[in-house]
């Protein structure tokens, strides 16, 4: 390694503060799960599940206090920290304290006592956490796979489950097989370029010929890579086995951190490691001429095709099923469609519009599989169609909040879905991309129909069978209901959430 | 005295061998060593890269993906062996339940 | 010719060396013959058996740890290479080895005491 980069604790605590102290309390937890015994199992599980959100919750008040403003934002050409990162850290560590505190009561409803649970969360909101902020390629193949272990292990948690294990072999073989693509793809541009840093990568791409096969067979590699973490089709066709086979709150965490993360990441590696025209021309050309500026020639149109294959795929399967779980998988597909859009407009608007999509889409998805997991009590006690039938009147609570939150992703007004799919729509008719925006549009007509099914069953429907779900907790209700305000006040005053996104992917050049 | 591009090519046709026995192969196990044989072929790249551009940092990058291979075989052959205690099989083709 | 007589002495102080210890571990070793002991391999393994042979569940843990902390030690390796450099930059160097090398101890520590390379 070169040894260019010097040291410093303070530079590290203020740029990778919010890794540093889940690092710790990670490894804090690691003997408080060991020594601490607790009353009972559920205390135990209680305790250690809270220690855990506090954790989280440290760390996102380290990054809104002081991670938000900072002079110097790349520590040792590793990671960095400006408002970007800062932002998609903020969704990641929103949704990390969401699932940890539902899964308190998750693991409850299930008798699962063994706290491993919440080191294995701890640590993969860390890599998520490192995954967002990494600006150098190995970094992010590193903190990727720290993301990605701990995933495979959460979704595998329910042991004596075998959709379970099943949905998390698949899972991991197809990862794996992914980061392969990703690490091929990263020394392709290694041995082209002899740097691993994204912003020396680009430089160098600005004086080589960049149009070199090499490099373009990285940039595929690369973004294949990316794309089976983000489930763009056809790299989706481990999405929904995991979905529906992972424990219902896990689900909620890998369909919003993993993907924003993964998005986010995408974002800055096309733009940066990419974006020779950048180096060239200085900012006004990086923001006119935006992603990958003269590469744009070549990922654009795949992009493209990408993103329309993804937007109907996504939506079309889902009206065909009766698992809910897994019909919110194929959504959440559909949902990477509506954001490659906004990725493909690459204005300011696009990312803007992604950044906002991401937040809102993370507390809805999040809320929703909080109520799936509420309404089923037992793992696949009830997660299907036609057990949703006729709860509407029975537990009015918890429909009226699974329905708000599919109206949301729907996207209808007045809820924060539809702010988010307005901005990447508008984004990608302004960059010209008429028709592709407007078969968006139809597919989330057909998303619709299906999200609306939902409720037509808990409403319309009378039950076929009894279904009893157990008492919800406090602290899930408080989540629950959270949520659902910030999706109906987003959707109503979204100005303030519009304005930090339009900061945080203003500031993504600072980085180079 | 084999040059980069021989080694680059050495690489690439260990790459898509273990790509191709992963989609083709049906036996979990040996679908690892595949994922095993890409990784493999990319740190092959990697150091003849680092070689032939005499900088440390490549070779130093093998090791990390050596680091990472490792723990991603142990959580991956834990989760098989989970499966296995309720299946009784490698094969992925009986990992069915999930579908469609 | 120069060189060779370095060689002799190598293998002639090896051989010292081995016989050596032969002799002290037959001297101050007690002696006490078992068949299982005087097998080839003296490793606690039946030499002869098949091979399609059922396997204890922990023996696959133990393997597992032993795979990842020992390719995790192989990173210590690069630092060890270029601790001249790197100690010219202060303590920086000196407190990432310490830091990684604790996460590892904190891991052995936790597979210790959850009971993961007890046999029993």
């Amino acid at each position: 390694m070169d040894l260019q980069y010097s040291f410093s604790l303070a530079k590290l605590w203020s740029i990778c503060g919010a890794q540093v102290i889940m690092l710790l309390s990670g490894l804090v937890l690691l003997f408080v799960e060991i020594f601490y015994k607790g009353k009972s199992p559920e205390r135990r599980l209680s305790t250690i599940g809270w220690l855990t959100t506090i954790a989280m919750a440290l760390a996102l008040g380290h990054v809104c206090n002081k991670e938000w403003n900072l002079d110097e934002v790349v520590f040792m050409g590793a990671f960095s920290m400006e408002k970007f990162s800062a932002f998609l850290v903020a969704v990641v560590l929103m949704a990390g304290i969401m699932a940890s505190i539902l899964s308190i009561g998750y693991l409850k409803n299930n008798k699962i006592y063994r706290t491993e649970y919440f080191l294995l969360l701890a640590f993969a909101v860390y890599g998520t956490i490192a995954f967002v902020q990494a600006v150098d390629l190995l970094m992010i193949f590193i903190t990727l796979e720290i993301m990605s272990l701990g995933i495979y292990c959460l979704a595998a948690f329910l042991r004596d489950d075998r959709l379970s294990l099943e949905g998390s072999l698949k899972y991991f073989l197809i990862g794996s097989f992914g980061s392969a693509f990703l690490l091929f793809g990263i020394v392709l541009i290694y041995g082209f370029t002899g740097e691993i840093n994204l912003t020396k990568i680009s430089s160098v791409l600005a004086r080589a010929p960049f149009q070199h096969p090499m490099v373009l067979v990285a940039l595929a590699m690369i973004m294949v890579g990316l794309m089976f973490k983000i489930s763009m089709v056809p790299f989706h066709m481990w999405a929904p086995d995991v979905y529906e086979g992972s424990p219902s709150v896990v689900t909620g965490f890998m369909a919003t951190a993993v993907k924003a993360a993964a998005i986010g990441v995408f974002i800055k590696v096309m733009a940066v490691g990419f974006g020779p025209v950048l180096s060239l021309s200085g900012q006004p050309e990086f923001y006119a001429n935006a992603l990958l500026g003269a590469l744009g020639a070549y990922w654009k149109p795949i992009l493209w095709w990408i993103s329309l294959l993804t937007m109907f795929f996504g939506n079309l399967i889902a009206v065909n099923q009766r698992n809910v779980k897994r019909m919110l998988a194929y959504s959440s597909i559909a949902h990477a469609g509506y954001m490659t859009l906004g990725i493909l407009a690459s204005n300011d608007m696009g990312r803007m519009g992604v950044l906002f999509y991401l937040f809102a889409y993370t507390i809805m998805n999040i809320g929703a599989f909080g109520v799936i997991y509420c309404l089923d009590g037992q793992e696949r006690h009830a997660q299907t169609l036609e057990d949703y039938r006729g709860l509407g009147y029975k537990y009015p609570g918890l429909s009226f909040l699974i329905s708000l939150f599919l109206v949301a992703m729907a996207g209808l007004p007045p809820t924060a879905g539809f702010i988010g799919k307005f901005y990447v729509f508008a984004a990608a008719i302004r960059s010209g991309y008429l028709l592709l925006a407007a078969l968006g549009i139809l597919t989330s007509v057909i998303g619709a129909y299906y999200y609306l099914r939902v409720v037509y069953m808990l409403y319309m429907k009378d039950p076929v069978r009894e279904i009893s779900i157990p008492g919800v907790s406090v602290s899930t209700a408080v989540i629950l209901i959270a949520a659902a305000l910030a999706v109906i006040y987003l959707g109503i005053l979204p100005q303030g959430l519009t304005d930090v996104a339009d900061a945080a992917q203003k500031t993504l050049s600072l980085v180079f | 005295m084999a040059g980069l591009t021989e080694y680059v090519i050495l690489s690439a046709i260990l790459f898509g061998l273990g790509a191709i026995g992963f989609l083709t192969r049906r036996n979990a196990l040996i679908m690892f060593m595949c994922i095993e044989l890409m990784l493999n072929a990319v740190n092959l790249s990697l150091v003849a890269f680092a070689h032939f551009r005499v900088d440390l940092s490549g070779q130093v990058l093998v090791l990390f993906i050596f680091a990472v291979a490792a723990a991603e075989v142990a959580v991956g052959l834990a989760i098989l062996i989970a499966l296995f205690r309720h299946v009784k099989d490698v094969d992925i083709t009986e990992y069915n339940l999930l579908k469609w | 010719m120069s060189g060779f007589e370095t060689i002799v002495m190598y293998l002639g102080m090896s051989l010292l060396a081995i016989l050596g210890m032969l002799l002290i571990s037959h001297l101050l070793g007690p002696f006490r013959p078992k068949p299982r002991k005087a097998t080839t391999y003296e490793c606690g393994v039946p030499l002869l058996d098949p091979s399609a042979k059922r396997y204890s569940v922990k023996y696959f843990l133990v393997g597992v740890l032993f795979l990842v902390f020992d390719l995790e030690t192989v990173l210590i390796y690069p630092i060890a290479a270029k601790f001249k450099d790197l100690a010219q930059l202060g303590w920086g160097g000196f407190l990432e080895i310490f830091v990684f090398v604790a996460v590892l101890l904190a891991g052995l520590l936790y597979a210790i005491e959850k009971r993961a390379i007890d046999w029993d």
